[in-house]
């Protein structure tokens, strides 16, 4: 049956089962918005303030539920709105299908109104992009592009479909979705290869990153460190996939990471490094983190086979699979005295001493919010101070509760996130933990959450500062300040409230735990502005290329 | 600087044959510091392939992770790394040389020698064509020079392996 590219393209998304995309509506996607008009019962569209927040929120969605998040934008402006969002997806390795309008194929290449080459502009930052120059390419191109987007390692496919390629008309017929591409089975000889050093070792240490998430392997991880008695820590991407209070657990590792999960790289025989990549912010030295370990480097991507650090066995193939072949085949162990020299250096949070009218601290608001939340809370940050201290202090209990962005370090995208994932669970408490720098980037989707009533607290650690920026300044610049003091006077609550949520604030100690009740009994959208100090550091800190050995622990205002 | 380990590599790259995958190869290229001395691309004998040969310096590790980056872009099909010493491989040259006060005839032997072929004759000029080795070309370039190259042009390195080998049989 004949059908215009606007059908193809909304009945090809059904077919791969996309029930909700994020997007905002523009001259080139007209025809695209009248076909979502037209197939509103079946699919919902979710309109956001700008096209950044579209992208962030399909990553959201997809972190959130590891299906591929969708997101549509116009052409020109719209199209480089969704940039940021895509490479930010693209660096954590996110599925995600951003579909962009363009001018009619006749005013390509013209320097047309809103006409831009996001294929172009989007090539190192998608895993593959396609711009539709033929409606009979349409379907199978949409087809294509989620496959992509699931297959192996994930992460963002760019569709850019010209108006009148969305208008022509062309036969279609359904095809069932095909899922991702089978992952190729790990060589026995590699599989081997490891397993001898498994045995072979004293002081094993497993390194596990968002490829943990993205296999959803942690039940195989489990029984692996459960059974060979080996300690596990993550990089932040990896954050809920082990249990927190498990005697095995040391924690994050890398530069905000704990003194127990870096001495343990430091001093293992052997890393177990499982869908991670060695990334600087984990291997700040190259040569210097895990030095004296064999290294088994467990990926479904070759090419992070010695990218960054050299490895012993390199281990190709899904988490799942190998995880559950390394548990089978090996003998069970017992490696007590290392795990309890490194279980030892694990610090429990004890919270300062306050009085009723001492300043909020941040890590005492994290610790009463991980209380007063289910378990199944799903946290998105920004980026930031706050970032860390939520990476730390909101003890992560299940995967895709942690809505982060880790390599490409966006701030703002937690608003966007927050909401892609409160479509994907309305029943379930989504929590934004952001920080005034960032809440000021993207603050414009508060009306999102306003205009769809979404039930999200947003938690602003409010200390008036770019303190991320600033405790670098304090470390490493002799506290010369660079506009990092920005002197806003953003009334947040204020602000909440001219948009349509509500405002509370949170500043003194005593006002944590009773308006966090409050907020999050509202059941509806709030901001919470929490004044906290500008002088909390992020601590401990390992300074950029180095290890261990030179970790702060403590600083001075 | 010479450095330890640095060496000349060819790889032989198959491809899905269409326009837009020029600048996905170049961009890999540029965005991951990766150095290409030449770069050649043409249709095969399957119409819905590309051939590509890259002339490549760095050291092992540069050329693995090459050759995986290149591997994950979702258009390219195979990869091999050819070792410029154990496999066929010509490049194309085409020099515009003076040849007035008399040069002329010398030009003519000295190309002659190197098996080139006379083009174009200008009234102070003549323009050679030439194939061979990189190697070879380079040292007809020097032997040019006392005559005064007024422009040239190379192809870069193209190659296929040696023997019954293809790069179909590599997985």
């Amino acid at each position: 049956m004949k059908r215009n590219g606007s059908d193809i393209l909304i009945e090809c998304l059904l077919e791969q089962g996309v029930d909700t995309v994020f997007g905002y509506p523009g001259g080139a996607v007209l025809n695209i918005y009248d076909a979502l008009y037209k197939y509103s019962d079946r699919i919902q569209h979710v309109l956001v303030a700008h096209e950044q927040g579209a992208s962030h929120a399909a990553d959201g969605y997809a972190r959130a539920t590891g299906k591929v998040g969708v997101c549509i934008a116009t052409s020109g402006p719209g199209a480089t709105n969704l940039v940021t969002g895509i490479a930010t997806a693209y660096m954590d390795s996110i599925p995600v299908v951003a579909i962009t309008g363009n001018v009619t194929v006749p005013l390509l290449g013209r320097d047309s109104f809103q006409e831009v080459d996001i294929t172009g502009i989007t090539m190192p930052i998608t895993k593959h992009n396609f711009i539709v120059k033929d409606v009979k390419d349409l379907a199978d191109v949409v087809r294509e592009a989620f496959r992509i987007a699931q297959s192996g390692r994930p992460g963002p496919v760019l569709i850019d479909i010209p108006k009148d390629v969305t208008a022509a008309e062309t036969e279609y017929e359904p095809v069932p979705a095909a899922g991702p591409r089978p992952f190729a089975p790990p060589k026995e000889e590699r599989l081997s290869m490891a397993l001898d050093r498994l045995a072979a070792c004293e002081k094993p240490l497993i390194y596990f990153g968002g490829g943990m998430i993205s296999s959803g392997a942690e039940t195989q991880l489990l029984a692996l460190a459960e059974k060979l008695d080996i300690p596990v820590c993550s990089s932040m991407m990896g954050l809920g996939a082990f249990p927190p209070s498990h005697r095995l657990w040391l924690g994050m590792v890398g530069m905000h990471g704990t003194l127990a999960a870096n001495r343990a790289a430091r001093e293992c025989d052997l890393l177990l490094a499982c869908g991670a990549r060695f990334s600087d912010r984990v291997a700040g030295s190259r040569t210097g983190f895990a030095p004296h370990a064999q290294v088994i480097h467990v990926d479904v991507d070759h090419a992070e086979f010695d990218k960054n650090v050299a490895v012993d066995v390199r281990l190709a193939g899904d988490l799942k699979e190998v995880l559950t072949k390394l548990t089978e085949r090996s003998q069970p162990a017992r490696h007590t005295a290392w795990v309890d020299t490194i279980a030892s250096l694990k610090k429990a949070y004890t919270p300062l001493e306050a009085g009723p009218e001492t300043v909020p601290d941040p890590l005492a608001i994290l610790h009463t919010l991980r209380r007063l939340t289910p378990d199944d809370t799903i946290v998105a940050t920004d980026v930031g101070q706050h970032q860390m201290w939520a990476a730390q202090h909101f003890e992560l209990r299940h995967p895709r509760t942690f809505l982060t962005s880790g390599g490409l370090g966006t701030m703002g995208y937690g608003m966007g996130a927050a909401i892609g994932a409160q479509f994907a669970y309305p029943d379930r408490q989504v929590i934004l933990v952001s920080g005034d720098g960032s809440f000021h980037m993207n603050l414009n989707e508060l009306t999102t959450m306003a205009s769809y009533n979404l039930p999200i607290v947003v938690v602003v650690m409010n200390n008036q500062v770019l303190g991320m920026v600033r405790q670098w300044q304090k470390v490493f610049y002799g506290r010369r300040f660079s506009a990092t003091d920005p002197h806003r006077k953003t009334d947040l609550v204020k602000l909440a409230e001219a948009f349509g949520c509500t405002g509370m604030r949170i500043a003194k100690a005593a006002d944590i735990e009773p308006v966090l009740k409050a907020a999050l009994d509202l059941h509806g959208p709030v901001v919470v502005d929490c004044r906290i100090s500008p002088d909390v550091n992020v601590l401990p800190m390992i300074p950029p290329g180095g290890t261990v050995e030179e970790i702060i622990e403590e600083m001075n205002e | 600087m010479e450095q330890p380990n640095v060496k000349k590599k060819i790889l032989s790259v198959l491809s899905v044959e269409h326009s837009g995958i020029l600048p996905r190869v170049t961009g890999l290229f540029s965005r991951r510091g990766f150095n290409i001395d030449s770069i050649i691309a043409c249709k095969t004998e399957n119409p819905k392939t590309a051939r590509w040969t890259l002339g490549v310096t760095g050291d092992e590790a540069t050329f693995t992770q090459l050759m995986r980056q290149l591997l994950k872009l979702e258009d390219i099909i195979t990869v091999e790394a050819l070792d410029p010493e154990n496999c066929s491989n010509s490049e194309l040259l085409l020099i515009k040389v003076k040849t007035a006060d008399s040069g002329r005839a010398s030009v003519l032997k000295i190309s002659q020698t190197y098996g080139g072929r006379v083009l174009d004759v200008g009234e102070t000029t003549m323009t050679l064509e030439m194939t061979g080795q990189t190697e070879e070309i380079d040292r007809f370039v020097s032997r040019m020079e006392e005559f005064g190259i007024v422009e040239l042009a190379r192809t870069g390195i193209t190659a296929l392996s040696r023997g019954d080998d293809t790069i179909h049989m590599v997985d």
